[in-house]
């Protein structure tokens, strides 16, 4: 799962709140608006929030589902590995949105501003790559710079050079997640530097502003809100990343996900497993909670803008 | 009973009998949510159109003219009063059961129907039979002549094309009342020309169907409308037909947005009258009256309202010239307004220049009337501070006027005013700079409220009262316009 | 235009082509590659086979492609209309409701897959409802994970919908279900039809949620590239990465066909 195009959903999680309203005799037709809304509902209760709160429940209960206490809670929190994944978790997050928004923006900027033959494809590419399956960039990692890749079978040929191994660890698991997740930037500071009025850069020049200065002073700021929601996103996606971490078999990089993966499937500590994923979910709900709020300000400060 | 339904608003309700197509009764709209507790967008709105009677809603945006449009069609639900079709309370009935044509600023045609289909919604809807949806469409096409485009989409058509169709599709299903919401505003200025041409044109092929028209654009409601309601800040300001809008304002704000008119401040002549109701004399025969303005100087103007009581406001009202109802005079000749040219426009037809008023040394009334007032007395009461004399000496020389201005200027905020003036056609054109008078056309220059009685609307009863005027002059018909003028005219 | 220097502008268009090319084409390159590879032990592969694809055409792995399809099919036509049905809904609910739905729906995006997966193991591995070790726990799991994503893409759509549209169909004397089918359903056609794309190919590609729930009797295809590349049978994996890729692409090719035929605009 790589939880893809939620770049669309960057933009609008407001949307419908935010969509005009048809209140022709809108009291009358209330009730039935609400019948209407409960089948959907309903269903994402039954596959969703009831698994939710069935996990959560899992944590203080044993197999039976009979209430047993906080002991799990208490064996958890006293162990070294829960806060370590946090940490863990939390630093490859901050790495990967660093990354993100470094090599999007530049992308960004560059395929709009210098645009040159084969652009086109490029981005093209690049939108439809956020739709295959996540784990093509560690199986491809894997087999380029693999212990026994393609990079390092070309190294060996050289006298002297390193044998290079950092795919199994922290920088592979980094630089994949930020491969994978890079289209998330770039696809929405593409739709708004479409947006962004030549002439604003013709100007911007004829008043005397370097290439540099123009970027910085005209560009970003236009980004600035697109660029936020998906930094946002991207620490999300990243902070639940699994299938990436789990293809590049980093034994040694345990972040919370693969920790629950450990726990639940090859040890089948289920209260464990609850835990931990109680804690995971504080931490994504609560980032979900702030992008949102994000996104919602930044809309609202263009709309007062506008 | 709001202000401006006095006599003119209620004018059908003598008529009997028959019910109205649409009627109105007290109708408020109050958005819920973030602009909840600020002035509604509809406020306390009655009004009666009857059958065959075409009513346009005039109003800068914002007035609540599209929501009173809303509210006759079943969008908007009226969180107070009562909306009656032929007769019938449809207050909870949604659009759907209303049968009201309507066509909106945007067209909102079904992108994704042919224009046949859009124009046969309605019926379908209505499950009226194949044959006769086939007969009624190609019917209505050919009504608005677009019988060629009947198998495109709405996006191979041109904005005038667009609307024809929307025009088509409300009138198909056989509508009693037409709502028409900016129909025209989206088009350019040509396009324009020609669908109000159009409009017209339907107008007269469908004689029994009541319709509404929203504008912002005065050009459109005096060509089309039986009668012309003007908004402003969610009420009905004024009610009439366009002639009695256009020549006898109840309000500075009808008479400034229907025509343009120039408003100066002032105080009726004589002073010292303390209550003045200025509409009783006009019924009782005096038509004229003297106001001394603010800004130096005095016109003849009659009263716009019978029901207009200066008494309320101490005798200060405002005077409503249009541009063209003032004529450049000489400077020898005495007269009423003095100024200095500040610009000098062009426009083809003729010129427009823009006055700035500078005070007056002869308190003389326009054309004809000149020679009443005693010289050298400028009237400086912004507030009630009375009469101030200048004291000046030499009345034909300008350069004292000028001073005299600059003197006034500082002690009255409203001094610097400018006004609109356009030249008769062919007329000599003055230079940026001169110093020129101002006469005003004998009867174009119109006693309004001031323009702060409007926000709050005058309260009916106020008016009672009628105090003689001191001043009376000839006899004239009465300015009361006959209240039955709800009828299609 | 931003860089008027020719040396700058070529100096930019190196630099994009370079990142571009380590971002997306040498990893894709790569699996291509080693799809057909016989064997790689240099800067370029050698003994260009067909047997790795054979392989992953090969009758078990049929299976898994089977697997795969069957359950991104039900799980993402289930997803869009459990989205568009919510958006709808939405649409016409009162500001309120209309927030708590769009936040109830949008929710599943933000949890981890694992949680969703562990989630679906703790709720329905015992009675009234068992359904762990069955196809159906798999195809719940992916509904779940792409339902965001379904409905955020039609309730962006229904959003950007006039609402003059329905008030003037209404005022024509149309009720709610002929507006519903005339108009609104229609008109988001094309958002329907992306966001059924969209969860199809995201529910091929799932594999968080899956290893976490899937029983041995119904594997797909990315847990079988799974096992394939734990064992270090990486060019095997590649082949039938490409495998899925290439029945992603033509099932979406297909659905876009049919938007292209169902849709009048």
């Amino acid at each position: 799962m790589s939880a893809a195009p939620a770049t669309t959903a960057a933009g609008e999680p407001t949307a419908v709140a935010r969509a005009p309203r048809i209140d022709a005799a809108g009291d009358r037709k209330a009730p039935r608006a609400l019948a209407w809304a409960i089948p959907p509902l309903a269903i994402v209760a039954l596959i969703f929030l009831v698994p939710l709160a069935e996990t959560v429940w899992q944590s203080v209960a044993d197999t039976s589902g009979a209430f047993t206490g906080f002991e799990e809670w208490g064996l958890e929190f006293a162990s070294a590995a829960l806060p370590k994944a946090v940490g863990t978790t939390l630093w490859i997050a901050v790495l990967v949105t660093a990354g993100c928004v470094l090599i999007g923006t530049f992308l960004a900027v560059g395929l709009s501003f210098v645009p040159f033959r084969g652009s086109g494809v490029a981005v093209r590419l690049l939108e439809a790559v956020v739709s295959f399956p996540s784990f093509i960039i560690p199986l491809a990692f894997g087999i380029l710079y693999g212990r026994a890749g393609v990079l390092n079978s070309a190294l060996a040929g050289l006298p002297g050079a390193p044998h290079v191994d950092f795919v199994n660890d922290v920088p592979g698991v980094v630089l994949a997640e930020i491969t994978y997740f890079t289209p998330f930037v770039v696809r929405p500071l593409l739709a708004v530097f479409g947006q962004l009025p030549r002439e604003l850069l013709d100007v911007s020049g004829s008043l005397g502003a370097g290439p540099l200065m123009t970027i910085r002073r005209v560009v970003l700021p236009a980004a600035r809100p697109a660029l936020a929601a998906s930094a946002g996103l991207v620490f999300l996606l990243a902070m639940n990343e699994f299938g990436i971490i789990m293809f590049t078999g980093a034994k040694n990089v345990v972040t919370l996900p693969m920790l629950i993966y450990t726990k639940s499937i090859v040890t089948f500590d289920l209260p464990a497993a609850g835990v931990v994923s109680c804690v995971q979910l504080a931490l994504s709900l609560g980032v979900y909670g702030l992008y949102r709020a994000l996104v919602r300000r930044l809309s609202g400060g263009l709309r007062a803008a506008a | 009973m709001p202000l401006a339904a006095s006599g003119r608003a209620y004018g059908a309700q003598l008529d009997g009998g028959r019910p109205a197509a649409v009627e109105l009764r007290h109708v408020s709209v109050r958005y819920s949510g973030l602009n909840a507790g600020d002035h509604p967008a509809l406020a306390d709105l009655s009004l009666r159109i009857e059958p065959g009677e075409t009513v346009a809603l005039l109003g800068p945006s914002g007035s609540g003219k599209s929501t009173a449009l809303k509210a006759i069609a079943g969008f908007e639900r009226p969180s107070e009063g009562h909306v009656l079709l032929a007769g019938k309370d449809v207050t909870n009935r949604p659009p759907a059961e209303r049968g009201i044509g309507v066509v909106v600023q945007s067209y909102a045609l079904f992108p994704h129907l042919k224009v046949a289909d859009n124009v046969a919604y309605g019926l379908r809807a209505r499950r009226v039979p194949r044959a006769e949806v086939r007969a009624r469409v190609s019917e209505m096409l050919e009504m608005v002549g677009m019988e060629a485009h009947a198998r495109k989409l709405p996006r191979e058509l041109s904005g005038g094309q667009q609307q024809r169709i929307a025009i088509a599709r409300a009138l198909a299903i056989r509508p009693d009342v037409l709502l028409l919401d900016e129909p025209l505003s989206a088009l350019d200025a040509r396009m324009r020309q020609d669908m109000l041409e159009e409009l017209a044109r339907l107008r007269r092929e469908l004689p029994d169907v009541a319709m509404v028209y929203v504008t912002h654009d005065q050009t459109e409601a005096l060509a089309l409308a039986d009668r012309i309601g003007v908004m402003r800040d969610g009420r009905l300001v004024d009610l009439g037909t366009a002639d009695e809008l256009y020549h006898r304002p109840r309000h500075a704000f009808t008479a400034s947005f229907l025509g343009g008119a120039n408003l100066l401040q002032g105080v009726v002549e004589p002073l010292g009258a303390a209550s003045l109701a200025l509409g009783a004399a006009a019924a009782a025969g005096s038509q004229a009256f003297v106001v001394r303005l603010d800004t130096g100087g005095a016109v003849s103007a009659r009263v716009g309202d019978p029901a207009f009581d200066a008494g309320a406001t101490g005798g200060r009202v405002s005077v409503a010239v249009r541009p063209h109802a003032f004529r450049v005079q000489t400077e020898s000749r005495a007269a009423g307004l003095r100024g200095t040219v500040e610009s000098v426009q062009w426009r083809g037809a003729g010129h427009r220049l823009r006055v700035r008023l500078t005070g007056i040394r002869r308190g003389g009334s326009a054309m004809g009337d000149a020679g009443m007032g005693d010289a050298g007395r400028v009237d400086a009461g912004m507030g009630d501070a009375g009469r101030v004399d200048a004291g000046m000496g030499d009345v034909g020389r300008v350069d004292v006027g000028m001073g005299d201005a600059g003197r006034v200027d500082a002690g009255m905020g409203d001094a610097g005013q400018t006004v609109a003036v356009d030249l008769e056609p062919f007329a000599a054109v003055p230079e940026v700079g001169a110093a020129v008078a101002l006469g005003v056309v004998p009867g174009e220059a119109v006693i309004v409220p001031r323009d702060g009685s409007i926000g709050g609307l005058r309260v009916p009863g106020a008016s009672g009262s009628p105090h003689p005027a001191r001043n009376r002059a000839g006899d004239g018909a009465s300015a009361a316009p006959a209240a039955g003028d709800g009828a299609s005219s | 235009m931003l860089l008027h220097s020719r040396s700058a502008r070529a100096a930019v268009k190196a630099a994009v082509v370079l990142v571009l090319a380590l971002l997306l084409g040498v990893p894709l390159l790569a699996i291509v590659l080693a799809a057909f590879a016989g064997s790689w032990n240099g800067v370029w592969p050698s003994d260009p086979t067909l047997s790795h694809l054979a392989d992953a055409l090969a009758a078990d792995n049929l299976a898994s492609i089977s697997v795969s399809l069957q359950t991104a099919l039900v799980a993402s036509i289930g997803a869009v209309a459990v989205g568009a049905w919510a958006a709808l809904a939405a649409r016409s609910a009162p500001r309120q409701v209309a927030a708590t739905i769009d936040a109830l729906l949008h929710l599943p995006a933000a949890v981890p897959s694992v949680v969703v997966g562990l989630g679906l193991l703790a709720a329905f591995s015992r009675p009234p409802l068992t359904l762990n070790g069955t196809a159906t726990i798999v195809v719940m799991a992916q509904t779940t994970l792409v339902l965001a994503f379904a409905y955020n893409t039609v309730a962006g759509a229904a959003a950007s919908l006039d609402p003059v549209l329905d008030q003037v169909a209404g005022s024509l004397g149309a009720r709610p279900l002929r507006v519903l089918l005339t108009v609104r359903l229609p008109l988001l056609l094309p958002s329907i039809g992306a966001a059924l794309g969209l969860a199809f190919a995201l529910c091929m590609g799932e594999l968080g949620a899956t290893i976490m729930v899937y029983p041995a009797s119904w594997r797909t295809l990315p847990v079988s590239i799974f096992a394939l590349a734990d064992r270090g049978s990486l060019f095997l994996a590649a082949a039938d990465t490409l495998v899925l890729i290439a029945v992603t692409v033509a099932v979406l090719g297909l659905i876009a066909r049919l938007r292209g035929r169902t849709m009048v605009r």
